[in-house]
């Protein structure tokens, strides 16, 4: 795995437009948790209780899941570039075997949430010292948990955007129809009547693992436990690298 | 260790297309072996084949004998397949970090890989700007890097210039002088005859003949005659023993026999009839004649080789 990581580091290192993406990701982050307290009238939240702890990591967890589109991007970016470039091919003939293709992508999914995680902690802690309000350290750590969820969240629609990649091997094409279905689904859970199986899709799952602050239940799945919602984004994200095992194993590259 | 690489029956079908069938093929350590085909015959299917990245429809070929799992052996391998695949925003030196990470066995022959290939000033730069000779160069680098025990090389140099491929021939024979094992795939003819020990011709997907090349080659079994009155000349070479074909050309003729034939038994045979050869020649047959001779669409030609 350790090997994987490091072949993985090797291609992003120097590729501007991976660490393009990231900037803009902190950089939308920055602005919008910013902008909370500048339209602090209107805002649901005021910015000094926006940072307060432990409700941050809810706050910084549901402002983070909108931005999820971006490394779902990023990562349809870079396994269409192995395709494009036919390096998944030379990958293999180098020595590669066709399961670690497969890993090595996941590896690195975990690897962006990870990165986006801690951008986040370092972030909200600061502007948590800064502007919130705490009694005490048990405090601040106490609904941390959020930023696990996000973590499980972000790898649940990269690995989505992963497994349409494989599929389509386009970057143009797989973005396109990863917008489309995650629009798909909002819009089915919207406005069609197609009962109680909505809630078990997967964008709903995931999307649910975050539910909106102050219990304004919007997602359609938030009637679900928050443990089953878990197990089944752990149970789809498994479902997608099977799923691109299968792909990738029966295809000529 | 017996062979390098051993490969059974392989079959591949594209839709009706039949790209390679029954392909057979065995490997000793330390030869070169040529693959030899028109466009189209199916060296590039074969090599696809044997390094993974396709699918045989059925065969089974075997790398270093079954000692570990075919991915780690592919390790072992340096590959050039097709054209040079790389990443475009990476430098050629980590390019060929991934390539070093990849087999697992360190980085530290890069630079001498760089060097060889003639790429040492242009290390940190970009492989997007890269001419075409330099990718291909940076493709043979690559099947370098980590010291690999066999080469398998696809058109290697495609897209050089002549000093280019001067080079590369010439590192190819350093390599295979260190007791490497290379497969070569080529519609050069002169490469396969200039630096291949063994080699296989290949036809829409099917072998035609394989053997060394010093066998396929060394068959001095046409002699071009001429003297001064051709047509005793002609009378007397019918009448020879093992005569296949007798060809005019101009003025001579060109004899095609059976048998490997001696130019002293020949001038000794034309004296005693009286004729005084005025031209005797052995024609040892390029591959180019041998290639052509196979792989045209005269199916005779191909039969006569074969048997």
């Amino acid at each position: 795995m350790n090997r994987l990581l490091q072949i993985e580091f090797i291609k992003v290192k120097s590729y501007r437009a991976f660490w393009a993406v990231l900037g803009i990701y902190a950089l939308t982050f920055i602005v919008v948790t910013s902008t909370i307290g500048v339209i602090e009238s209107s805002a649901r939240v005021s910015a000094s209780a926006f940072f307060s702890f432990p409700d941050a990591w809810h706050h910084l967890a549901s402002v983070a899941s909108f931005l999820n589109i971006l490394p779902a991007i990023l990562i349809i970016m870079l396994i269409s570039n192995e395709y494009s470039f036919r390096t998944f091919r030379q990958n293999l003939i180098d020595g590669l075997s066709r399961e670690e293709l497969v890993y090595s992508k996941f590896i690195l999914i975990g690897a962006i949430a990870l990165l986006c995680i801690a951008f986040i902690f370092v972030y909200g802690f600061t502007r948590g010292l800064i502007a919130g309000h705490f009694d005490e350290l048990g405090e601040m750590v106490e609904k941390i948990s959020f930023l696990f969820r996000l973590f499980v969240q972000m790898a649940g629609y990269m690995s989505l955007a992963a497994l349409f990649t494989f599929i389509l091997k386009r970057s143009a094409i797989s973005i396109l129809v990863f917008l489309v279905y995650v629009g798909f689904e909002l819009s089915v859970r919207q406005f069609m009547p197609i009962g109680e199986i909505r809630r078990f899709f997967p964008v709903s799952i995931f999307s649910a693992l975050i539910p909106a602050p102050g219990d304004i239940s919007l997602v359609a799945a938030a009637s679900l436990s928050p443990d089953l919602i878990l197990a089944l984004s752990v149970l789809y994200i498994s479902a997608c690298i099977g799923a691109c095992y299968v792909l990738i194993n029966k295809s000529n590259l | 260790m017996a062979y390098v690489l051993i490969a059974e029956d392989l079959t591949k079908h594209y839709g009706n297309v039949r790209a390679l069938t029954n392909f057979n093929i065995t490997v000793d350590p330390g030869s070169i072996y040529g693959i030899l085909g028109p466009n189209g015959s199916g060296k590039t299917t074969c090599l696809s084949i044997i390094l993974d990245v396709i699918k045989a429809d059925s065969g089974s070929y075997e790398w270093f004998g079954k000692t570990a799992s075919h991915h780690t052996r592919r390790r072992r391998i340096g590959a050039l397949l097709e054209t040079p695949n790389f990443y475009p925003y990476l430098t050629a030196v980590e390019n060929l970090k991934v390539v070093a990470a990849i087999k697992n066995r360190g980085d530290k022959n890069i630079h001498a890989a760089l060097q060889v290939t003639d790429l040492s000033s242009r290390r940190n730069s970009r492989y997007s700007t890269f001419s075409l000779g330099m990718k291909q160069r940076l493709a043979i680098a690559a099947t370098l890097v980590g010291n690999p025990e066999a080469l398998v090389l696809d058109e290697p140099t495609n897209g050089l210039d002549p000093q280019g491929i001067a080079e590369i021939r010439a590192l190819i024979r350093e390599i295979a002088s260190e007791g490497k094992t290379i497969i070569i795939a080529s519609h050069l003819l002169d490469e396969v005859e200039k630096i291949c020990t063994h080699v296989a011709i290949l036809k829409s997907g099917e072998k035609v003949t394989s053997g060394k090349v010093a066998d396929i080659l060394g068959k001095d079994n046409q002699v071009e005659v001429a003297a001064e009155n051709m047509e005793a000349l002609e009378a007397a070479a019918k009448e020879m023993q093992g005569l296949q074909s007798c060809k005019k050309e101009r003025d001579k003729l060109t004899l095609k026999f059976s048998h490997t034939v001696h130019t002293g038994e020949m001038n000794a045979y034309f004296f005693d009839k009286g004729i005084t050869l005025t031209h005797l020649n052995t024609r040892r047959r390029s591959l180019e004649n041998i290639f052509l001779e196979l792989t045209s669409s005269n199916e005779q030609a191909a039969t006569d080789r074969v048997h």
